[in-house]
């Protein structure tokens, strides 16, 4: 096998996290020292990230038969890698109150970024495993890195088992298709579907929907939900920060591949199985939002019914383009708004007493003490909620044209009493922050807790983004709709 | 340009009200009143350029004035402000009640001052924009955020009621405001983009633009639809009866000077906007709902002002019989009478400058009285001097007297629909008898009677100046319009007109 130096640049950011990992491992090893080991990861995933524009030149590419990289694939790499420097920003000063090892926080988070970066651009069912289990393995390291903490070990081995005991129905469900197309390149399945596009085989399709099960594990819809608002409790704001985003990103860039063939060959099974699922995690997510005392557990069962929102735009099967661009436009404004709220919970949060600022009530008049740290959180809720001058209206402005667009007339209906309901309970909390302050000794911890200047000055800068971007959404619009993807 | 600067000037004033009131507390007050002195005159100067209409038709513009710059090309969507005869009016509209909002707010504004007119400047420039915008995205984007300014102004400012029991109801209203606004807006957004995408297939051309939208073409159902979300998104705002629960518990929470503009501004916005979008999108199904809509605004004059019987706060019983006015507006809408619509846009601003002047009297009675319950008030015609008399002129004009505004806003109404709705509007016109009844009950209960001992606090007798200025004010424009009211009624005849006859002519082939 022979690999050009253009694939080889185009893997690029592959190999400088790879490199990064072996750096960290070696300067771990030799002399532990928290800020170098936080210098080296950040300078890795910056670098891999400013790699990407050179990778820019030469997509659409395969690199051998297991990668596959194209414009759109860039857009999510973009997203992924950014996210997890957020994460790794925020971890630093999270983890200096650490007493014990600090070093590997930076480790698990680079494995699993690898992890995500390998699915991103897999073309081939082994990668898609092995990422999946290469993303989802250190983040159990993640959530559970916090060990001594009460909920930590109980998240972490609710997630190991659920993650686990799905990964060997989606390993079971390759075996399917491997039995029928006797390949396991993703080409030789739109190859099969395309053969039987009458009548498609049985096993085949039970395989892909295995495969699909297992995905919407990892994104919480509705039937596989169960761990998502203990996990989201357990976890520290950090890793939970790394957890949300960017491997729900990844999966759902990895669902959107394998679920367009199957809109493509109209197997409408899934459709309607998928359309019903959505349904009951968006009404279901926002209702069990509203009665939720612990703000992480409301983050968790809202973003039930924010990956409901999500997967919406899978069901168009006429204009393939738009949908990309809507989900695109609602993954943005899902990043951003995810990396506010957590990096403010995060940033009040000492490593050790975490649980403390997680009921709702803590947060209680917080804004007679800190107005510009409430006003952030605000405009991060509202723009959760999908509010006008908000970019995450203008994803919902997108799914919601898409839907009308497509004429889906039940999932319409659901979306707006969905969104309704959503944004009652994302209301309760932005009222709580502007009640009357009680005696409250939490409230008075938070604002001392917030000492780190330049950590909510950078949230400012993210939430003033957030909403120019959502007066001003041509540039991201611009920016979405150039990369268009080219499906294998 | 120069239609940008309505929605510009306040959005601006506000900002600057908010960082000059770090280094001079009395500034932002100066600041805000100039500038909406400045949209006032603005506003008022529109009216004496050219007005020359242009013969409506598909390809030329009929607008007396427009601007337009691209926003966000991918849909079509641009920033295009218009206006003609009808949204002068409410822009002069807006910007006097502003001005006595602002004169209202003067010395009782005590915290926040620079936030305070912050959040009321918002209020107006984005009024004033869902008065001039033309593009759908533009108006639904106004419509919305609105109700911004007027949930903080409330949670900030609101009216506490000093009982352990009562502490949060004011957030409960808020959060009730909020939410019945955020329902509306989301019937509202699907509905645009049903319309939108609807002229979409029709035509291939995506555009949220009024006057592309207002020729697409279809089907007797699919318009049903939509008219019915406009319908229902304009009536939660306007508040008819079902929808109608946001509005007192607004009221009776929301500070004096905050429902002042609630009432006269926010309410009139969905007027403007069923005369606006609703009739000339949707002729055809709107006649065959007329006669139900017109049922609907039946039932809320009456259920409103017998429910305003029962109330003991005033500011409730105001509110209550505001709502019933606004069933009248909803009668004169569907009726497809010239005269009923120039009655509806007489009866809105006369309503508008009568009921707000009693809620600026109100708010200076509590100021003296500490209360508003009716109960523990009475006999205080003798301890205040001017604000009984003021009170008892605004309540008779609110019940419509002739020589007022509102007496010839009602005739013109109720003469305009009885040619086509004889039965229902006579019923219609008994409901005078209980609003009548329900504004004598306040005055007496308030000002005759036998001064009750519960009372606990000093009368002053002393009136300030400012607060017989915007009295007189109001008293003085709503007797000029009363004995003039063809200044009002040469502006809007011929927008008016327009819509009329794209209802009308719908109605007359339908009855032949």
């Amino acid at each position: 096998m022979i690999i050009t130096i253009n694939q080889l640049i185009a893997f690029s950011p592959l190999l400088i996290l790879l490199l990064t990992v072996i750096i960290t491992m070696l300067s771990i090893a030799c002399n532990r020292n928290h800020f170098v080991t936080f210098l080296c990861s950040i300078i890795g995933l910056i670098l891999s990230l400013l790699s990407l524009y050179i990778v820019r030149m030469s997509v659409p590419i395969d690199v051998t038969m297991l990668f596959h990289i194209d414009k759109y694939s860039l857009l999510y790499l973009v997203i992924i890698i950014f996210s997890s420097i957020i994460s790794c920003i925020f971890s630093y000063s999270w983890l200096k109150n650490c007493i014990y090892n600090r070093e590997e926080f930076y480790l698990l988070l680079l494995f699993s970024t690898i992890g995500c970066v390998s699915l991103i651009i897999a073309n081939h069912m082994s990668i898609l495993f092995i990422g999946m289990e290469l993303m989802s393995l250190p983040t159990l390291g993640l959530i559970a890195y916090t060990y001594f903490k009460r909920n930590s070990l109980e998240a972490a081995i609710k997630y190991m088992i659920l993650s686990c005991s799905v990964s060997v129905l989606a390993l079971f469900g390759i075996a399917l298709i491997y039995s029928i197309t006797g390949s396991l390149t993703f080409s030789s399945l739109i190859y099969e579907l395309l053969v039987s596009i009458t009548h498609p085989d049985s096993v085949l399709l039970c395989g892909l929907g295995l495969v699909i099960l297992a995905f919407s594990f990892k994104l919480s819809i509705f039937p596989f939900h169960i761990w998502t608002p203990d996990v989201y409790r357990g976890t520290s704001s950090v890793a939970l920060m790394y957890l949300s985003i960017a491997t729900k990103i990844t999966v759902l860039s990895l669902f959107f591949k394998i679920f367009i063939f199957l809109i493509f060959f109209h197997i409408d099974v899934f459709n309607i199985v998928l359309e019903i699922m959505l349904c009951i995690s968006i009404i279901f997510g926002s209702i069990m939002a509203l009665f939720q005392t612990s703000i992480k557990r409301f983050l968790g069962y809202s973003s039930i019914s924010q990956s409901g929102y999500l997967l919406t735009s899978l069901l168009s099967s006429n204009d393939f383009n738009f949908s990309l661009e809507s989900i695109g436009i609602y993954l943005i404004s899902y990043l951003l708004s995810s990396i506010g709220i957590l990096g403010l919970i995060s940033i009040i949060s000492h490593l050790d007493d975490e649980s403390q600022f997680d009921s709702i009530a803590c947060y209680r008049g917080l804004f007679w003490y800190n107005p510009i740290f409430s006003s952030i959180m605000t405009i991060m809720l509202f723009s959760l909620s999908g509010i006008p001058i908000t970019i995450g209206f203008i994803g919902k402005f997108y799914l919601l044209s898409l839907i009308i667009k497509e004429n889906f007339w039940l999932l319409g209906i659901v979306f707006i009493t969905g969104s309704i309901i959503g944004m009652y309970s994302y209301l309760r909390i932005v009222t709580c922050l502007y009640l009357a302050p009680l005696d409250n000794f939490n409230t008075k911890r938070i604002v001392v807790n917030i000492n780190s200047k330049k950590y909510v000055f950078f949230l400012f800068i993210i939430s003033l983004l957030v909403l120019i971007l959502g007066i001003y959404p041509n540039a991201i619009i611009d920016i979405i709709s150039k990369s268009e993807p080219i499906i294998f | 340009m120069l239609l940008l600067i309505f929605i510009m000037v306040p959005f601006l004033g506000g900002i600057l009200c908010l960082i000059l009131d770090q280094y001079d507390i009395k500034v932002s007050h100066y600041i805000a009143l100039i500038s909406m002195s400045m949209v006032l005159i603005l506003s008022v100067s529109l009216l004496f350029y050219d007005l020359t209409i242009y013969i409506p038709s598909i390809y030329s513009s009929y607008w007396n004035f427009e601007y337009e710059i691209p926003w966000i090309p991918q849909f079509g969507i641009s920033f295009h402000l218009a206006a003609d005869g009808l949204s002068i009016l409410m822009l002069i509209l807006t910007s006097i009640l502003g001005i006595i909002s602002i004169l209202c707010a003067w010395d009782k504004v005590r915290k926040y001052i620079g936030f305070f007119y912050l959040n009321l400047l918002w209020i107006l420039s984005f009024s004033m924009g869902i008065f001039l915008s033309i593009d759908l995205f533009l108006f639904f984007f106004f419509w919305e955020i609105i109700t911004f300014p007027a949930y903080f102004l409330m949670m900030f400012w609101g009216h506490k009621i000093n009982n352990k029991k009562f502490c949060c109801n004011r957030y409960i209203a808020a959060n009730k405001f909020f939410m019945y606004s955020q329902c509306s807006g989301l019937i509202l957004l699907f509905s645009i983009l049903f319309l939108v995408y609807s002229n979409y297939l029709s035509t291939h051309i995506l555009s949220f633009n009024y006057d592309l939208l207002r020729n697409t073409s279809l089907s007797c159902m699919l318009e049903t639809y939509i008219m019915l979300g406009f319908f229902l998104a304009f009536s939660i705002k306007l508040p008819i009866v079902p929808f109608h629960g946001w509005l007192v518990d607004f009221h009776t929470y929301s500070p004096i000077f905050g429902s002042l503009d609630i009432s006269g501004i926010l309410l009139k916005t969905a007027v403007y906007a069923l005369l606006r979008f609703n009739i000339p999108f949707f002729p055809h199904s709107s006649v065959s709902f007329s006669y139900i809509f017109m049922l609907l605004g039946f039932i809320t004059v009456f259920y409103t002002a017998l429910v305003a019987f029962s109330q003991d706060d005033i500011k409730r019983l105001i509110a209550y019989t505001s709502i019933s006015h606004m069933g009248f507006a909803l009668i004169a809408i569907y009726s497809a009478s010239q005269i009923a619509y120039q009655g509806v846009v007489l009866q809105t601003i006369s309503y508008a400058l009568s009921t707000s002047a009693l809620y600026c009297l109100v708010g200076q009675l509590f100021q003296r009285t500490d209360t508003r319950d009716m109960r523990n008030m009475g006999g205080l015609w003798s301890s205040i001097n001017w604000i009984p008399g003021f009170s008892l002129f605004f309540a008779v004009a609110n019940l419509g007297i002739p020589g007022t505004g509102n007496f010839l806003g009602e005739f013109m109404i109720l003469l305009g629909s009885f040619k086509n709705h004889a039965l229902l509007v006579s019923i219609t016109a008994f409901s005078l008898i209980v609003s009548a009844l329900c504004s004598l009950i306040m005055i007496q209960k308030t000002y005759f009677g036998h001064a009750t001992v519960t009372r606990n606090t000093v009368i002053v007798k002393y009136v300030s100046f400012r607060e017989i200025f915007i009295s007189v004010l109001l008293l003085s424009m709503l007797i000029l319009i009363g004995f003039f009211p063809n200044i009002i009624l040469n502006i809007s005849e011929i927008p008016l007109n327009n819509i009329r006859t794209i209802f009308s002519n719908f109605i007359l082939t339908t009855r032949l």
